[in-house]
């Protein structure tokens, strides 16, 4: 929960588990087997330093692409992923405290600010869900109610032929 | 980070949640008519990511009864039954688990307790409660208490207070979860004059 990782590592594979309100990012590279995976439990980051910037969709989003670009995957090859963003509560409406939407709308925005397009999404709804981000063909598996179903597989059009791993 | 709480507030809280909970346990007795335990309370204060993490495997499906709490404390009440514990309480008030009507025993159920935590609480702080209605969900626990958590808790430090029961020979032990939010912790210890 709240953290965020990545890897170009095509023997690994990025999991989260039991998502709620909180959001998955997923970014994976459209031409390699580069991919990263936050799990975001709040739309805003405090203004202290020191927070963890994978927990804030304001932060997460800015952090994940500087970790992928690090691993060379730049921001113009990363597509995005998103699961969760649940009311799992029906009184978190009645309170105008729809964490999910809240964390959905962060995501979206972040996303949008640095131009990287949304290929899939399950979100919404008032399921818990998993995730899981295999390195290796960039592919992302939701698990919700019992039932585990691919979500998206990136078509690759490889610009180098036997990327990492 | 210094400790948020002394050691004296945390056993003042940990006795909030005993006499909470021995009110629900008597509640649950009535009701199945077997002898019920409690467990000794535990009172965590932690970072909230670890609270949740901490509180059992992410993806076991349970059911959980949850009571938003509003008033003099702001808070939620949280009924959590794993698997065996859902199939042995419906099979003690004679109702068949999985079935609309077996989920609905399993509200009523989470209702009785969560009023009778809540009355002890009330009782015993002098605190004005106002519960809203319960609201019954299935599904993985972490997707569950992070969202039920969150609605009330924008801190990076809670507090929780759990405490299991257990009915004689049964695999039955809901948890209680008493999650405050931390101007509510103040309160609950002024009025137990225990604050800082």
């Amino acid at each position: 929960m709240g953290e965020l990782a990545v890897t170009a590592d095509a023997g690994c594979v990025l999991t989260t588990i039991g998502l709620g309100s909180c959001v998955a990012v997923a970014l994976l590279d459209s031409a390699s087997d580069a991919v990263g995976l936050a799990h975001v439990i709040f739309p805003k980051a405090p203004a202290r330093a020191g927070a963890e910037h994978g927990k804030y969709a304001d932060t997460a989003v800015p952090a994940l692409i500087a970790a992928l670009g690090r691993l060379g995957s730049p921001r113009t090859r990363l597509v995005a992923v998103l699961a969760g963003g649940a009311r799992m509560f029906s009184f978190e409406r009645a309170l105008d405290l729809d964490i999910g939407k809240h964390n959905l709308i962060a995501v979206g925005a972040a996303l949008a600010d640095s131009e990287i397009p949304v290929r899939a999404e399950r979100t919404r709804g008032s399921t818990g869900r998993s995730v899981r981000v295999d390195a290796r063909g960039g592919v992302v598996s939701i698990s919700q109610r019992g039932r585990d179903h691919e979500l998206y597989r990136v078509p690759k059009m490889r610009l180098t032929s036997g990327a990492a791993g | 980070m210094a400790p948020a709480y002394t050691e004296v507030q945390l056993d003042a809280l940990r006795e909030v949640a005993n006499i909470g909970s021995s009110t629900a346990a008597t509640a649950l007795s009535s009701l199945v008519g077997i002898p019920v335990d409690v467990s000794t309370p535990q009172a965590r204060a932690m970072p909230l990511v670890d609270a949740i993490e901490q509180a059992g495997p992410g993806e076991m499906i349970v059911t959980a009864v949850v009571v938003p709490v509003s008033g003099d404390l702001e808070a939620l009440v949280l009924l959590v039954m794993p698997p065996a514990t859902e199939l042995a309480a419906c099979r003690l008030v004679g109702v068949e688990a999985g079935t609309q009507v077996g989920n609905s025993a399993l509200m009523e159920i989470g209702n009785i307790l969560g009023a009778s935590y809540l009355g002890a609480l009330s009782t015993l702080t002098g605190l004005a409660l106002e519960p809203a209605p319960p609201e019954r969900v299935r599904d993985m626990l972490r997707a569950v208490l992070a969202s039920a958590v969150l609605v009330e808790v924008s801190d990076d430090q809670v507090i929780v207070l759990e405490s299991t029961l257990s009915i004689a020979d049964q695999e039955c032990t809901p948890t209680f979860l008493l999650v405050p939010t931390k101007g509510s912790v103040e309160g609950i210890l002024e009025r137990l004059r225990v604050a800082a």
